[in-house]
């Protein structure tokens, strides 16, 4: 598991060789042997995030979050024995409805951050290592979003991944995603 | 000035011969190095001369060098090419393979992990067996989780560098009734009590050594000692190798990796590529020296070499070159199916011998060694003397002399050894004094060893439970007897493997190699069919299995797979078989995804430079896999050949249209790649589509709260609130949130 994790980091870093700053924390985790599949370890654990892309209008699933009242797009914590990718996927499932699958997904960023503490559920500070998965769809899938989590849900265009997720934004600038297919 | 450099001259003939990233890589002493050296750019040269240049420049005594290689034999070869170039042997070194250094050190310090320094190795089958006794003392059902795999999985842990407390449960999985960590810790412990280790415990015993806080002065000692390290095949280093270096190395921080990360095909042996890639990350300042003239292959195979491992994203970046001329092209051949690919490589093979080319410079690499037989048919029929290196020739390997003698029994009766060999196999109870009983009947009778079996099974002779083995077994070869004039012989002989319980011996055997003898089998029954009758197919078999016995000649040409080629060389190589699913191979392609796929694609680059002047690469429309026609299409990795170094032959009318000069003009060939590589910077994005709202939907019914609704994938719901075009509604799974238009009322 952790060396095909190694491997996915190794994979990305040959395409996003800027990137080495970024995610040097998680190869230090993964070779000093933290359970990174643990959301109790506070230096950092796995998630997984689904940028749901439907490509017949090029617009983008983002779900406002009940808790926290901000939007973002589908993910969440990794389970044990699961890799990334199949994080996001199960997580774009469960929070959004959506029952088929993408009809193809790139790792298109991972990003380290920095998640506040929250008295409410009794966590402290603690990072977050979110693989980001572009989930492509020819067109819209069908959404029914849970409402435990989130509360409401919208499609946005491009420009507006700017505010939630610049890097990708920046990522995919001058990208004609269709050709990621 | 000049006079210094004049002297360093002077004094070391040996760097002359040298090119400049070469002599950087020789004379790089201080620092952590790393040498990417591509296939055939003098990478052995340039461990020795460095050896060399060590011990002349007085930098260090033998025993502060400490040098790793990947096997006895390389250790071997560079301890007599340093003795040559220095004139006398070197004394006191520490070279050889990890596990001869770990042992050695470890037999040093052998209490601080609770063994006495004259510990004894286990090999594979005692690990086996100690395996099976804690697994019985255990009540795991050994033949639901062989002790095989189960010692294999405590390897790959060891290879990993993880002692049992490293394993979390989440790693141990469900296998072995989910007591994978527990056999572990029993299987430690009982070693402690033997005193013994196995070949992983080696370093893995050291690497706790050097981690323990009061034996620290173990580790500082041995970084005193060792001002230089050298290593060998760094590529293929699995993580406790590499952790073990990297505790070493800590000291001087003089350690030179040598390695090549397109030539990594170990993954399955527990190697990391990540390593390769990880080492300018942890030797800081590292520095990187790439040797990429290549002294053995022409221009064109290297570009063609080249362009391929290029498509493989985790790789550090080293383009190969060549002074020598561009040579002849690689060339691309498309044949009908795999009997003219074997009959076209034959043609070729004999047209280079008469051109001169020595046999022993030909070799023809296949992926898997089912695809051996059609070229070892050929090369019997034309009378070409060949080898097989890496395994028994097809119709040698024991399961496919099993197979035969199954055959054997049933068509001929009389063939005693044929049924001696299969009596019990699989295990059927039938055990050596059984069949001396069988044997001295049929002596005394003056029948056959089969005779006897009929006669025996109907006396009070044997027991009840052997008498019942023996007349089942009679049973079942009169009723294929019977067949073999009903039923295609081809096909017969699937129903005997699979009767006889034959397939489901090596169906039930979780060994390695256990997958690939079952495709020997189907490759057995598929080259059947190409003969009238059993009777006919026995009789070549015959005669192949005779012309292969006394074929002591040298000049032989070379009949291997992929795996078993890095490192060699010879002047014209063959690579039939290169269609999608055999090569790359499906099997690797399902199990590890990309992963699978690029190692097969470095597979495909060290294939095509193991050849110094032509590599031949074949595929075939129409192969015969496992006895049912499959339609090949020419393997990816065909497509990724610069059109400027290949040359393309393809048959008229392979695949429906017409001739084909040019594969790359195919785009349906382009489609059917499910290309999946990241590859930014096309066209525009969002310019032309950044403004598209949403389509409204044409039906658009008006929905209130409180009515009942019905969705495709919930179910029925009844819907809470309306705002705008979302509905919530309360589904039995909970509240969701959900477009309207995707949602029908229910009346």
């Amino acid at each position: 598991m952790k060396e095909h994790v190694l491997e996915i980091l190794n994979t990305y870093l040959s395409d996003n060789p800027n990137d080495v700053p970024r995610v040097k924390d998680i190869i230090d985790s993964l070779i000093d042997g933290h359970d990174v599949w643990d959301r109790k370890t506070m230096t950092g654990h796995l998630t997984g995030t689904a940028l749901v892309c439907d490509l017949s209008t090029n617009m983008f699933l983002m779900l406002e979050h009940r808790a926290l009242k901000r939007w973002f797009a589908p993910g969440g914590h990794i389970d044990a024995g699961e890799l990334p990718f199949d994080a996001a996927l199960r997580e774009m499932k469960e929070e959004s409805g959506i029952t088929q699958d993408p009809k193809s997904a790139i790792l298109v960023d991972i990003d380290v951050h920095e998640i506040p503490a929250r008295a409410d559920k009794g966590e402290g500070v603690h990072n977050h290592f979110d693989f980001r998965y572009l989930m492509l769809y020819d067109t819209k899938p069908d959404i029914a979003i849970d409402m435990n989590e989130a509360q409401d849900f919208q499609w946005v265009d491009f420009d507006r991944l700017k505010q939630e997720y610049p890097e990708i934004h920046e990522k995919l600038t001058g990208v004609d995603i269709r050709s990621l297919l | 000035m000049s006079h210094a450099s004049e002297e360093t001259h002077n004094n070391s003939p040996y760097l002359d011969a040298l090119n400049t990233p070469q002599r950087e890589a020789v004379e790089t002493l201080e620092g952590p190095l790393l040498v990417l050296a591509g296939a055939g750019t003098g990478k052995t040269r340039v461990l020795t001369t460095r050896l060399v240049h060590l011990l002349n420049t007085g930098k260090a005594y033998p025993s502060q060098i400490l040098a790793v290689t990947f096997t006895n034999k390389a250790a071997q070869e560079m301890r007599n090419r340093v003795a040559n170039q220095i004139g006398q042997q070197v004394e006191g070194w520490w070279l050889g393979t990890f596990h001869a250094l770990a042992a050695r050190m470890l037999r040093r310090h052998a209490e601080h992990v609770g063994l006495t320094s004259n510990f004894t190795i286990l090999d594979a089958d005692d690990q086996v067996r100690l395996v099976k006794q804690l697994m019985e003392v255990e009540n795991i059902d050994t033949k639901k989780w062989p002790p095989k795999n189960v010692a294999a999985i405590i390897s790959r842990w060891k290879d990993r560098g993880k002692v049992p407390s490293d394993i979390s449960q989440a790693d141990a999985g469900d296998y072995a009734n989910g007591r994978m960590i527990k056999i572990y810790t029993a299987y430690q412990e009982r070693m402690q009590v033997l005193n013994a280790c196995d070949f992983a415990d080696l370093l893995l015993h050291m690497i706790t050594i050097f981690k323990k806080p009061e034996c620290a002065d173990i580790l500082a000692d041995y970084h005193r000692r060792f001002k230089y390290i050298l290593v060998d095949e760094y590529q293929d280093t699995n993580v406790a190798q590499y952790l073990w270096l990297r505790l070493l190395a800590q000291g001087t921080g003089n350690i030179c990796c040598v390695g090549d990360d397109d030539q990594s095909i170990y993954g399955w042996r527990g190697a990391e590529v990540g390593n390769i890639l990880r080492f300018e990350r942890d030797f800081k300042d590292a520095k990187v020296v790439r040797l990429e003239q290549n002294y053995r292959s022409t221009g064109h195979i290297l570009e063609a070499a080249s362009a391929v491992i290029a498509n493989n994203e985790g790789r550090l970046g080293k383009t190969l070159w060549s002074a020598s001329d561009k040579g002849d092209k690689v060339n691309v051949r498309g044949l009908w199916d795999g009997e003219a690919e074997a009959r076209f490589v034959g043609e070729e093979i004999e047209s280079f011998q008469r051109k001169g080319v020595p046999l022993n410079q030909i070799a023809v690499l296949v992926r898997a060694g089912f695809q051996m037989r059609e070229f070892e048919e050929r090369f019997i029929q034309l009378g070409v003397p060949y080898r097989v290196i890496g395994g028994p020739r097809f119709y040698e390997r024991k399961e496919i002399r099993d197979a035969l003698a199954y055959l054997r029994v049933t068509a001929q009766p009389a063939d005693d050894l044929a049924l001696e060999r299969i009596i019990n196999t699989p295990k059927r109870g039938i055990g050596d004094a059984t069949i001396q009983k069988l044997y001295a009947h049929a002596r005394a009778a003056n029948i056959s060893f089969y005779q006897s079996m009929v006669d025996l099974s109907q006396t009070e002779e044997f027991g009840a439970k052997i008498r019942t083995t023996l007349s089942a077994l009679v049973r079942n070869f009169e009723n294929w007897r019977s067949m073999l004039t009903q039923m295609h012989h081809a096909e017969l002989a699937a129903v005997i493997l699979d009767e006889s319980g034959y397939t489901a011996m090596w169906q039930a055997d979780k060994s390695p190699d256990a997958e690939g003898r079952l495709e020997n089998l189907k490759e057995l029954v598929s080259a059947m069919q190409e003969f009238e009758n059993m009777e006919a197919f026995l009789e070549h078999i015959a005669l192949v299995l005779e012309n292969q016995e006394g074929d002591n000649n040298t000049d032989q040409v070379t009949l291997m797979t992929l795996h078993g080629a890095k490192g060699l060389e010879f002047d014209v190589v063959f690579l039939p078989g290169w269609e999608d699913g055999v090569f790359p191979s499906q099997r690797s392609l399902d199990e590890n995804g990309n992963v699978g796929l690029e190692e097969e694609r470095r597979l495909a680059y060290v294939g095509i430079t193991r050849a110094r002047k032509r590599s031949i690469i074949s595929h075939v429309a129409n192969r015969r896999m496992y006895g049912k026609w499959v339609n090949g299409i020419p393997s990816r990795f065909v497509e990724e050949l610069p059109e400027t170094a290949v040359e393309i032959e393809t048959e008229p009318g392979l695949y429906g249209g017409g001739a084909r000069s040019n594969h790359w003009d195919s785009s349906g060939w382009n489609a059917a790649q499910g290309r999946d590589r990241f590859r930014p910077n096309q066209r525009l994005f969002g310019t032309s589509s950044g403004g598209t709202s949403q389509a409204p939907t044409a039906r658009e019914p008006a929905f209130s709260a409180g009515d009942i609704v019905r969705h495709d994938s919930f179910g029925e719901g009844r819907v809470i609130h309306v705002s705008g075009n979302k509905l919530d509604i309360e589904f039995k799974g909970g509240a969701k949130r959900v477009l309207s238009s995707f949602i029908d009322k229910v009346e």
